[in-house]
C-alpha cells in the first residue's frame, strides 16, 4: 500500500496519517489529526526532500514531485 | 467479486509481473514482448492487458513491488537510526537482491517517461534520506567531515550507478560494493585513533 497523495510506501501504522492504518495518506501528507494537507504545502515539502536527498535542482525536484502527485488518486489530473 | 476469484486474479497478476521482470531483464524495456510475457506466465496474451494496459504500467508495477519490499526490509533500520555504514550495507544488499533489474533501470532510465523516472527516483528516497540524516548526525558529533550531505551522497549514488550501467566493464556490486562502501566512509570520516569497523560509522 502506498500513500494516495505522494506514493510513499505505507508499511506500518505509524506511516499513516495520525497513525491510523485506515488513513490512505502518509504522515507527511496529513496534519496532526490525519486530514490531507493542501496540495501546495505537500508539493513544497516533497520538492525540498528531493533536493536535499538526491541533490536535484529545485526545478527538477518540483517537476518530479508534481509528476508523482499527478498520478496519485488525491491529485489525479492536477 | 468473491474471494476465490480475487485470489486467482492476484495470483495471475503476480505471475505476469514475475514473467515481465525476466523478460525485461533479458530483452530490455524497448524490446520487451508482451506475447512472450504472457506465454511465460501461462496466460492468454489479452490477459496481460487486462492487468496492465501499457508496458510502462508493467515496469511501474515491478518498481513499486520492489520499493514496497525494500521499504519493509529497511523499516527497522530506519527506526533504529542505523549508522551510515549499516545503511550503505543495506542499500548494497537491496540492489544485490534484484541486481539484473537494478541494472536494467539504471541503463534505461534516461529513455523512460518522466513519470516513470520520477517513480524510480522516489522509490529510494526513504533510504537516501536516512543516509543524509546519518551523515548530518555524524557531522554534528564530529565523526564526519563537514560538507553538504546531498553532494557527499552524490559520490555514493554516482559510484553505484556507474557500476550498474557498466556491468561489462566493472566488477559486479556484489564484489566491488564493500570496497566502495568502506572508501566512501573513509572519505567522510575524520581520522581518529582506534579505527572502528564500517558498521560503527
Amino acid at each position: 500500500m502506498t500513500c494516495e497523495s505522494c506514493s510513499l510506501p505505507l508499511i506500518s501504522p505509524e506511516d499513516h496519517g495520525a497513525g491510523d492504518p485506515a488513513n490512505r495518506y502518509c504522515r507527511y501528507c496529513t496534519d496532526a489529526v490525519g486530514t490531507l494537507r493542501p496540495y501546495d504545502a505537500i508539493l513544497a515539502d516533497f520538492t525540498a526532500l528531493l533536493v536535499r536527498t538526491h541533490g536535484l535542482t529545485e526545478a527538477a525536484a518540483r517537476e518530479t514531485s508534481a509528476g508523482i502527485m499527478a498520478t496519485q488518486p488525491a491529485w489525479r489530473g492536477r | 467479486m468473491n474471494s476465490s476469484r480475487l485470489a486467482h486474479q492476484t495470483q495471475t497478476r503476480a505471475r505476469i509481473l514475475e514473467s515481465a521482470r525476466s523478460e525485461l531483464e533479458v530483452h530490455g524495456y524497448r524490446d520487451a514482448n508482451t506475447a512472450r510475457i504472457a506465454h511465460a506466465a501461462g496466460v492468454a496474451h489479452g490477459t496481460v492487458f487486462l492487468h496492465f494496459s501499457t508496458r510502462e504500467q508493467l515496469l511501474d508495477a515491478i518498481v513499486l513491488s520492489d520499493a514496497l519490499a525494500d521499504a519493509a526490509e529497511a523499516l527497522p533500520h530506519l527506526r533504529a537510526s542505523a549508522s551510515l555504514g549499516e545503511l550503505l550495507t543495506l542499500h548494497l544488499r537491496q540492489l544485490s537482491a534484484h541486481l539484473p533489474f537494478a541494472r536494467l533501470l539504471a541503463r534505461e532510465l534516461p529513455f523512460l517517461s518522466p513519470s516513470l523516472r520520477a517513480h524510480i527516483l522516489v522509490s529510494r528516497t526513504a533510504l537516501v534520506e536516512a543516509m543524509r540524516l546519518s551523515i548530518l548526525a555524524g557531522q554534528e558529533a564530529g565523526t564526519f567531515k563537514p560538507g553538504d550531505p546531498a553532494v557527499l551522497l552524490a559520490f555514493w549514488l554516482g559510484a553505484i550507478e556507474r557500476h550498474l550501467v557498466h556491468p561489462d566493464l566493472l566488477p559486479p556490486l556484489t564484489e566491488r560494493g564493500p570496497a566502495l562502501r568502506d572508501t566512501f566512509l573513509d572519505m567522510l570520516t575524520i581520522e581518529q585513533p582506534g579505527r572502528r569497523s564500517p558498521d560503527d560509522l
